[in-house]
């Protein structure tokens, strides 16, 4: 056998030193990409901005947001709240917020409730895409953002939330709400009609298909096509897409939220009204509203009630103006309880 | 203060080297040849004092002990750094997980590191496993051997609890399809399912009892029998000491040639893991969704063949085959017991030949046996199925390879090989097919597209 010891020994340690280079190698490798984040290199570089006061040192930002999850956005968009870093002249991760932030800065909202992605990541193809999908967070173009709104606001009259509103406004009026109705489950008096509570999961492409051709996506489909209704007003169509977005997103569970939500969630229970004492409506017919206050008309309890109102013990059933409205409710306010032949 | 103490302590400080090296070692012994031999001990009380040229050569035992060690090492030592930041309750869990990946120092790394160290470990066992079968190593060494299987459990087992400590979809729901496998387990399959999952489903029971098993129990009982594992080798006469072995056979010195040889692959190994660990980060899924499964969910890859088999029939996929295999192997060395051949690859030339022939019949078997079975299977009732499925089938040849072996060769050894390398192929084969499975199960051929959801 061609085994020399002694060779064998002295290769044996020439190996043993190589080996162990190698692994210094890798080591010292693994140590260089370890310092050379991505945040890192994004906060040299506002450094070098020079919008940092020198001596100040930078690092993770992060804070717990109103719906409790970590929010790291901040610490590569390290301008966003700051005024002189307005205009398309700051590079990207550093320009301010374009549109006014107003309470959301103080109430802790954060970056991820309206943008969605990932905030406790630090790498931006992580942290700009839905949690594990790698794919980027839809949310995070123009004008769809406005779904976000809904997360925590109804669909009212708030500055910047005008489409989603339309998009509510078009759901009732289209009549989306007899066939696919929000309350009950989703499902309406007929067992028919995808349940549109998920429907926002789809691409865009799709619900659009589904809307201006219903048979396109779903041969069997029985629902009308809406071409006509958006065939000059492509408008009209996004702002509907955006309110059905806006449906699949958690509520968000945050304590301006609850608060928000709880304002005519018992909407079209009798207490909603008829709070005052003996079963009295409490008083003026005055809303926030825009559903109520745009058929002020048809929901004025006066009109039926001209003295006092009827109190709760007096009442047969529900009354039928009400029941009738209720799916106008349930576009924008979830929970609403189930109630006889609504 | 007095003149004399400076001198003292002047005088010990310039003697320091000399009193730490003598004095830390034990027994203070200053003699360096004497020193020298007290270090080698430790390594001898691992190694016998000389091995022959065939332990030292490369393709004798293919070093997958070592790097199975090595690899177990890295695990621990990246393990309790992921300990620190590492939170065991269903609500903080991933978002633990998500601090480790991106905020922690290196903690994308760290746990990259684990989690290929883990798969890693899991292949080589079973390489490991194979190559004992394979060259025989099993005889004189029943107790390693049966050692060696506890192992096996015990790193299978971390490996499982370990998969769903992310608590992300993937983790869930795999860890949901292979505990339910075990309700095809006859009496104690339920009692072993609840006991495991603290329930009757995957829930924050669970998780904690996993984290308790993977961080604590695992652990502790693989590193009592690798203790033992080890202690048998040295025992049992050493690393691959044949029993053949001619007497007059030249014999080197554990020191260095062994031991470099070692140490040399040690390094290699964890420079090979931290390379792949550098640059391919250990994926985090999608957040677990309780109500929606992914369609299909499929076990991790070292159950997906019980998973697979299961689709054919759940008594026999889940049942008779997977536990013959066990009960072949905890038997193996018991009931071959022949010292011809023992630690040459495929045993003596007859044997060889029978290995061969029972591969392509396998593989060729195989083929036909799932060609056959996706044809006909729709048409089957239950019993029928059973009956006529990939599994049964290749179990029913694994016994004929087994007495067909045995008799052409006229030994024990060329039985159990030919089961074996029968077995061994209809694992493969339905991992492969585990693999190319799609939606609603249904097999798809390499690079073909899947269909998308409704």
């Amino acid at each position: 056998m061609g085994f020399d010891a002694r060779k064998d020994a002295l290769r044996l340690r020439a190996g043993l030193l190589l080996s162990a280079l190698a692994l210094a190698l890798v080591f010292l490798l693994v140590a260089f990409r370890g310092c050379r984040t991505e945040w890192r290199s994004h906060q040299d570089a506002f450094r070098e901005l020079g919008a940092v006061p020198a001596g100040r040192e930078l690092g993770i930002a992060q804070f717990e947001n109103c719906v409790g999850e970590v929010d790291r956005c901040t610490t590569c968009h390290l301008g966003v709240t700051r005024a002189d870093l307005a205009g398309e002249e700051i590079p990207l991760p550093f320009r301010a917020h374009p549109a006014p932030l107003a309470h959301h800065v103080k109430n802790r909202v954060g970056c991820s409730v309206c943008h969605g992605g990932t905030p406790r990541a630090l790498e931006s193809r992580t942290a700009h895409a839905a949690p594990g999908t790698g794919r980027t967070d839809p949310l995070h173009r123009l004008p769809h953002i406005q779904a976000s709104c809904a997360r925590c606001h109804l669909p009212g009259d708030r500055p910047g939330m005008e489409r989603l509103k339309n998009g509510a406004r078009l759901y009732l009026s289209l009549g989306c709400a007899i066939c696919h109705p929000l309350t009950r489950g989703g499902r309406g008096g007929w067992d028919f009609g995808t349940d549109l509570r998920s429907i926002g999961r789809r691409s865009l492409a799709y619900l659009e298909a589904s809307l201006v051709d219903p048979a396109a996506n779903f041969p069997q489909s029985t629902m009308p096509s809406f071409a006509h209704t958006f065939e000059k007003n492509t408008e009209a169509l996004v702002d509907l897409l955006i309110y059905l977005e806006s449906l699949v997103l958690e509520r968000s569970g945050g304590e301006c939220n609850r608060r928000t939500r709880s304002q005519g969630l018992a909407m079209a229970n009798c207490t909603t009204c008829h709070s005052g004492e003996a079963g009295r409506a409490c008083g003026r017919f005055e809303h926030r509203c825009p559903y109520i206050l745009e058929r002020k008309d048809q929901l004025d309890c006066t009109r039926c009630h001209p003295g006092s109102m009827p109190g709760p013990d007096e009442h047969k059933g529900f009354c039928p103006v009400i029941r009738e409205h209720r799916r106008g409710c349930s576009a924008c306010h979830d929970g609403l309880p189930e109630v006889e032949g609504s | 203060m007095k003149p004399s103490f400076f001198s003292a302590l002047l005088s010990n400080l310039r003697s320091l080297p000399g009193a730490l090296r003598s004095g830390l070692r034990p027994g203070g012994d200053p003699a360096p040849a004497l020193g020298q031999r007290m270090r080698r001990n430790f390594i001898y009380h691992l190694h016998v004092l000389k091995v022959s040229a065939r332990t030292l050569h490369p393709l004798t035992t293919l070093g997958l002990g070592v790097i199975t060690a090595t690899l177990f090492f890295v695990l621990v030592v990246t393990g309790i750094l992921l300990m620190i930041y590492y939170l065991p309750t269903s609500r903080q869990a991933y978002e633990s997980m998500q601090d480790i990946q991106y905020a922690v120092a290196l903690g994308g790394f760290t746990r990259a590191l684990h989690r290929w160290a883990a798969h890693g470990m899991v292949l080589v066992i079973l390489l490991h496993l194979f190559r004992v079968v394979f060259t025989g190593s099993y005889r004189r060494r029943e107790l390693n051997w049966i050692l060696g299987i506890g192992l096996g459990f015990c790193t299978l087992g971390l490996a499982f609890t370990g998969y769903l400590l992310p608590w992300d979809q993937l983790s869930f729901w795999a860890v949901s399809v292979s505990t339910a496998m075990l309700d095809n387990v006859p009496l104690i399959g339920g009692c072993i399912k609840s006991l495991l999952l603290g329930g009757e489903i995957v829930s924050s029971a669970t998780l904690l009892r996993f984290y308790t098993l993977h961080v604590a129990l695992l652990p502790a009982g693989l590193l009592l029998f690798l203790a033992l594992h080890f202690w048998r080798i040295r025992k049992d006469g050493g690393l691959a000491a044949s029993a053949t072995l001619p007497e007059d056979a030249k014999m080197f010195p554990a020191w260095p040639h062994l031991v470099l040889r070692e140490a040399i692959l040690v390094l290699l190994v964890l420079a090979v893991v931290c390379l792949v660990s550098a640059f391919v980060k250990a994926p985090l899924g999608v957040p677990l969704d309780f109500h929606t499964p992914g369609n299909p969910e499929k076990a991790p890859w070292y159950f997906l063949w019980v998973q697979e088999a299961v689709s054919y029939s759940s008594v026999v996929g889940g049942f008779v085959f997977p536990g013959l295999l066990l009960f072949g192997l905890l038997l193996l060395p018991f009931l071959e017991r022949e010292d011809r051949g023992v630690g040459t690859w495929f045993g003596p030339r007859q044997c060889r030949r029978a290995v061969v022939v029972a591969l392509a019949a396998s593989v060729l078997a195989f083929l036909v046996f799932e060609a056959l079975f996706v044809t006909a299977a729709d048409g089957l009732d239950p019993l029928a199925r059973d009956l006529f499925n990939p599994a049964t089938g290749m179990l029913v040849l694994a016994v004929a390879a087994f007495v067909l072996g045995g008799w052409l060769t006229g030994s024990t050894r060329g039985a159990f090989l030919s089961g074996f390398v029968v077995m061994l192929v209809a694992v493969v084969g339905f991992t492969v097919m585990g693999l190319l499975r799609g939606p609603d199960w249904v097999f798809y051929l390499p690079g073909e597209a899947w269909p998308g959801g409704i």
